[in-house]
């Protein structure tokens, strides 16, 4: 299995190079070769999704490796993020128009790169090697939103870059911490990087002896903090959100999908990894401090939302609410919460991907996405309409969509923490549906209205190519039909995601509860769990 | 048997659907009414046999298809997929399909004015569909699924197209409100899994029943009742069903009534037990039945719109339901059950009989006439078991509770008085507001046989079923409540509806001419049922001042807070930081090369002052 994930995460790489060697002076061939890649690794992570063994999660890992070879590991915390994150990718590829994007090699192989660092993230077992990723993919985002976005695209990759880059700086300091005192507690010569055996030994290690339990006693603060910040930066919790609505808005339309569908997500991946197995007692202690925000900003994010005429502005106030509805499953420390919030995790991005994929093309054919510029495009473009309507239904949870099942499920497992935080999250998704019901039926709805086309930067080829209109062609049905197909697949089938991620997940839940972990007080209400 | 008959009054409208919108992709207009009227037919004949099959059995139906999904956890959350139908559900079933299918029917063979017809057609199937298994669920989950399905179909019908902005309102209104409805539901099966341990209804209700009724649980009550509320557009969330009923075609505004009110009140009748538990929570759901009712049956007197007339009537007879299920009396179940019958049947008819023709005024007539409590007809054995139940309840309650129930009482009999006034003024229109009348007649085709065939049905139905059902052959209690006496007959009763019928008959008559041949002090007291009439009825000031309004100037204060607090103050203090240290070094463009080392940097000495801040403690 390792070698094929080793080629899984190699393979954007290479297609990267393909592009830039073959496609720099044929943009058509550009993305062709892109498009081929993206589909060999959607191929194999649904093969690794399909033939990963559940019961393979609960290995010991054990590596010697500081940095090379790398380790992987696949269970079902990451398997379906590694499709998600394939996903999006193809979609993202797919959704650019060649023809009206500069240096489309390079901006194609940026997004490559990103793939395959999303992909190294999320498939690791190593703590360098996780870093290493999160920091390629950091700058390949950088690249992505300063090179070929909107018009304020260069502060805006720069607040992107500072923010998230603090975020990145606590959590580098908490893990060296992490390995620092595993070594010290250890008492072993080498040092261990594995993220898997550091998460059962740490635990075991400081209730092995009265100095090591006093010694993670005073430390275990320091890094459930710098641990815990730096990745609610990247989650982003309300009030830490506000990096991601500039960036968001001026991204181009893979680096927007990329950004909001998958890299977001590792900020809650990071902490299902490391906060919920290494600290349960202050997970359970502090969730407060995580819930709390986390019901803020469902409301918060939706009622930014409500007030949005942009539709990327939209997505991206939509973002910051849906992410922290999944907090609100994590840190519910319960299997349903935590398994609803995985879910939650991929359906929201591949429902914004569906809806960010509908923009790019109103944007590709009419040079706006001010949802009050458009009326009545149900009636010439039903193709669109019907896609959009679809993503919309996952992302206000009507049933036989992901969505539902991902709500329905956090909601019962963030209730048995507390149901006031339940109400709150339905009470967002309530205001979610007037949102896109607002929006849905000024774009979609009344007589047909269509914008002015008078862009000063189109060239003459490309307004009388915009002129000739249509509703979404094969290469926009192709590139939206994976993610409209996962949507319903999961919603009516959700067996099918939670068969992979249910081991997994319980086994973190039964981490928090090893006399192991006892050394840290557990509230009295995870007993029950 | 009972199985295939249980599971095809699910399965045949729902096939429909999907043929019908495979139809509709295909463009074979001809081939989706006919099968849509095919499968109205055959949906009805399915209620009709679920109905007959269940009177031979004590013990409640079940099919369980399988396992839709589950997760383990020390209480494991399992959602099956499964209908089950006891008596009372197999007779809502009955009450949906019979109707439902009919109202298919008459749609289908309608003369079609244009070619999206099949939309229609599919969403009034998918509503029936969604609505059987609203009734039918037995997971809560399911059930939840099943009612946010129905609120889909109900929407689209409201919307169909969405040409103009009313129409739009409507439907955002209609999602809105329905979606309140449906997180209600989730919140209650949140806590009732919680407290529990279980998604299945009935034993939900019987853990509960069992022990101390907790805060959590009267939260979960109060989500159940706001579904319920929802779907039956009672207060305060009435104002959705008259704009879906106004700009909805009749077919689809009648079925929005009879799906949402019939999935409403099959809440409330399930849960029964468990808000009788809730401190109160009967006499909530009278105060809230009765209050609606008295409101919309004025609101109903007064208006002119043909449509909205029709939903706010309705709209006051579901609220009379509620005032019966209020009760709590065993009876209570029959008499909603009897009255829904009723109210089904001739709303459907009231409604679908939009034109001049003499064939559709004698039906129009029989319905009023049948619905609105004439004596000895259906409405007069409903109405006279609801109000002896109010009466009855305040007998026996204690003295607040029994002055309560005096108002309630009398709320009741407003609420009929002032129904009948607005159902007789769409029989006999004032010359005022003629004009506005014919306008709605004037966009109706004369009915096609098998539509005269339908109306003729329900028509005597609607005339009969009450006789039939109730004091005739008392049929409808013992097959609902076996060995519970049907409400006794009340004199006291019987005399005030009469007077109460009697008098809002005459007050619609003297209502058309009030301004032309009556005295002076007579046209004035009636002047509120012919020139207060209001399309709107202050309903969207009251939606844009207490909704709209409220939340956008949350959403702008949230975008201020976000923009000068957050950004500017919070952040931007901090976002300043890096520039100064970059202006050390200019020739590197923006100082994120300086910062991104200087954050490696203050990373790692975030390390050692740390070990060292406890390094003593190092073993």
């Amino acid at each position: 299995m390792s070698d094929i994930v080793s080629s899984l995460v190699l393979l954007p790489l290479a297609g990267a190079i393909t592009v830039l060697v073959g496609g720099r002076a044929r943009p058509r061939a550009a993305q062709g070769i892109a498009t081929g890649f993206t589909v060999a690794a959607l191929a194999a992570t649904i093969w690794i999704a399909v033939t990963h063994d559940p019961l393979a999660d609960v290995a010991p890992s054990h590596s010697e490796a500081i940095f090379y070879p790398p380790t992987w590991h696949i269970d079902g915390i990451n398997v379906w993020l590694l499709v998600l994150t394939a996903l999006l990718t193809y979609a993202g590829v797919l959704i650019t128009v060649a023809r009206s994007q500069p240096r489309i090699d390079l901006y194609l192989a940026c997004l490559l790169i990103l793939e395959a660092g999303l992909l190294g993230v999320f498939a690791t077992d190593n703590l360098l090697w996780l870093f290493f990723c999160w920091e390629v993919t950091r700058v390949a985002l950088f690249f992505l939103i300063g090179g070929w976005g909107e018009t304020d695209r260069r502060p805006a990759a720069i607040k992107f870059f500072l923010f998230t880059l603090v975020g990145s700086g606590l959590t580098f300091a908490g893990c060296g911490l992490l390995v620092l005192s595993h070594h010290w507690m250890s008492g072993s010569a080498e040092f261990t990087l594995n993220l898997r055996q550091l998460v059962a030994e740490l635990p075991q290690l400081a209730a092995a002896s009265s100095a090591n339990a006093q010694y993670w006693a005073g430390i275990e603060p320091w890094l459930f903090t710098a641990i815990g910040l730096g990745f609610a930066i990247q989650v982003p919790l309300f009030p830490l959100h506000i990096w991601l609505q500039d960036a968001a808005v001026e991204a181009p339309t893979a680096g927007l999908l990329m950004l909001c569908g998958v890299w977001i997500k590792i900020g809650l991946y990071g902490w299902l990894r490391l906060l919920l197995p290494l600290f349960p007692g202050l997970c359970g202690d502090l969730a407060g401090y995580f819930l709390w925000p986390a019901a803020i900003g469902t409301i918060y994010g939706v009622m930014l939302a409500l007030v949005q005429d942009d539709l990327k502005r939209l997505t991206a106030n939509l973002t910051v609410s849906y992410a922290s509805f999944s907090v609100l499953g994590l840190f519910s420390s319960n299997v349903i919460g935590i398994n609803g919030s995985l879910l939650a995790l991929c359906s929201h991005g591949l429902s914004l991907g569906i809806v960010i994929c509908v923009t790019s093309a109103l944007f590709t054919r009419y040079r706006t996405r001010e949802a009050e510029a458009f009326s009545g495009l149900a009636s010439r473009y039903p193709r669109l309409a019907g896609v959009t309507f679809v993503g919309v239904a996952s992302l206000i949870a009507l049933p036989l969509t992901s969505g539902f099942v991902a709500t329905a499920t956090v909601s019962m497992g963030v209730a048995r923490i507390h149901p006031g935080f339940a109400i709150t999250a339905l009470m967002a998704l309530v205001l979610c549906t007037w949102c896109f019901l607002r929006v849905m039926q000024r774009v979609f709805g009344g007589t047909f209205r269509e914008p002015v086309i008078d862009h000063p930067s189109w060239t003459p080829q490309e307004t009388i190519t915009q002129a000739i209109r249509g509703d979404l062609n094969l290469r926009e049905m192709a590139a939206v039909l994976p993610l409209i197909l996962a949507v319903l697949c999961i919603g009516v089938a959700p067996q099918l995601f939670f068969s992979r991620t249910e081991t997994a997940v319980s086994q973190i839940v039964a981490q928090q509860q090893s006399p192991s972990a006892a050394v840290v007080r557990i509230d009295d209400r995870n007993l029950d769990r | 048997m009972i199985h295939v008959s249980l599971i095809s009054t699910f399965l045949i409208p729902l096939a429909t659907c999907m043929v019908v919108l495979l139809g509709g992709w295909l463009r074979l207009p001809r081939a989706c009414r006919a099968v849509a009227g095919l499968g109205g037919l055959a949906t009805t004949a399915a209620g009709a046999t679920l109905l007959f099959v269940t009177s031979q059995q004590t013990e409640p139906v079940q099919v369980v298809v399988g396992e839709w999904f589950s997760l383990p956890g020390q209480i494991p959350f399992t959602v099956s997929l499964s209908l089950v139908a006891d008596h009372m559900t197999a007779w809502l079933i009955f009450v949906v399909t019979v109707v439902g299918g009919l109202i298919v029917l008459h749609a289908a063979t309608a003369v079609s004015s244009t070619t999206t017809d099949w939309r229609r057609l599919c969403l009034l199937s998918g509503a029936v569909s969604a609505t059987v298994l609203v009734l039918a669920s037995e997971n809560f989950l399911q059930l939840i699924v099943a009612w946010q399905l129905l609120a889909v179909a109900v929407c689209g019908l409201a919307g169909e197209g969405a040409a103009d902005l009313r129409r739009r309102m409507a439907v955002r209104k209609s999602a809105l409100v329905l979606s309140v409805g449906g997180c209600g539901l989730l919140i209650a099966a949140c806590i009732l899994w919680t407290t529990t341990g279980t998604l299945d209804i009935a034993q939900l209700l019987a853990a509960v029943q069992d022990r101390e009724f907790t805060s959590q649980e009267t939260i979960a009550g109060i989500g159940i009742l706001v579904a319920a509320i929802a779907g039956c557009a009672q207060f305060p969330l009435w104002v959705w069903l008259p704009d879906a009923g106004e700009e909805s075609p009749s077919a689809a505004a009648c079925l929005q009534c009879v799906g949402s009110g019939v999935a409403g009140i099959s809440l409330l009748l399930r849960f029964q037990t468990f808000l009788a538990h809730m401190p109160n929570g009967l006499l909530v759901v009278a105060a809230i039945g009765g209050g609606t009712a008295l409101a919309a049956g004025w609101i109903a007197a007064t208006l002119t719109s043909r449509a909205r007339l029709l939903a706010f009537v309705t709209i006051a007879y579901l609220g009379l339901i509620w005032l019966a299920v209020g009760t709590g009396a065993p009876g209570g179940i029959a008499v909603a059950g009897m009255q829904l019958a009723i109210l089904s049947t001739g709303m459907t008819v009231i409604c679908l009989a939009t034109g001049r023709s003499r064939m559709e005024k004698i039906v129009s007539l029989s319905a009023t006439i049948g619905l609105c409590g004439v004596p000895l007809l259906s409405g007069f054995w409903s109405l006279t078991s609801i109000l002896s139940l109010v009466r009855n309840a305040g007998d026996v309650a204690d003295a607040t509770a029994s002055t309560w129930w005096s108002v309630f009482f009398w709320c009741a009999v407003g609420a009929i008085f002032f129904t009948t006034v607005g159902l007789f003024r769409l029989l006999w229109p004032s010359a005022a507001h003629d004009l506005a009348m014919r306008e709605n007649h004037a966009k109706a085709a004369p009915p096609t046989w098998p539509q005269q065939a339908v109306l003729l049905l329900l028509a005597g139905a609607t005339l009969a079923a009450g006789a039939v059902l109730g004091p005739l052959t008392g049929w409808l209690n013992k097959y609902l409540m076996p060995g519970i006496e049907a409400v006794g007959e009340d004199r006291f009763v019987q005399i005030i509806l009469t007077a109460t019928v009697v008098g809002g008959i005459i007050s619609a008559s003297l209502a058309r001419v009030a301004d032309r041949r009556l005295p002076t002090l007579v046209a004035r007291l009636l002047r509120p049922f012919t020139s207060l009439g209001s399309r709107e009825f202050f309903l969207r000031d009251y939606y844009f001042l207490g909704v709209a309004l409220p939340l956008r100037a949350g959403s702008l204060l949230c975008r201020f807070v976000d923009w000068f607090f957050i950004d500017r103050i919070l952040i931007g203090t901090f976002a300043r930081l890096p520039v100064r240290f970059a202006k050390s070094a200019q020739s590197l463009q923006n100082g994120l090369i300086q910062f991104y080392a200087l954050m490696i940097v203050a990373a790692v000495a975030m390390i050692f002052a740390v070990v060292l801040w406890s390094g003593t403690d190092v073993p």
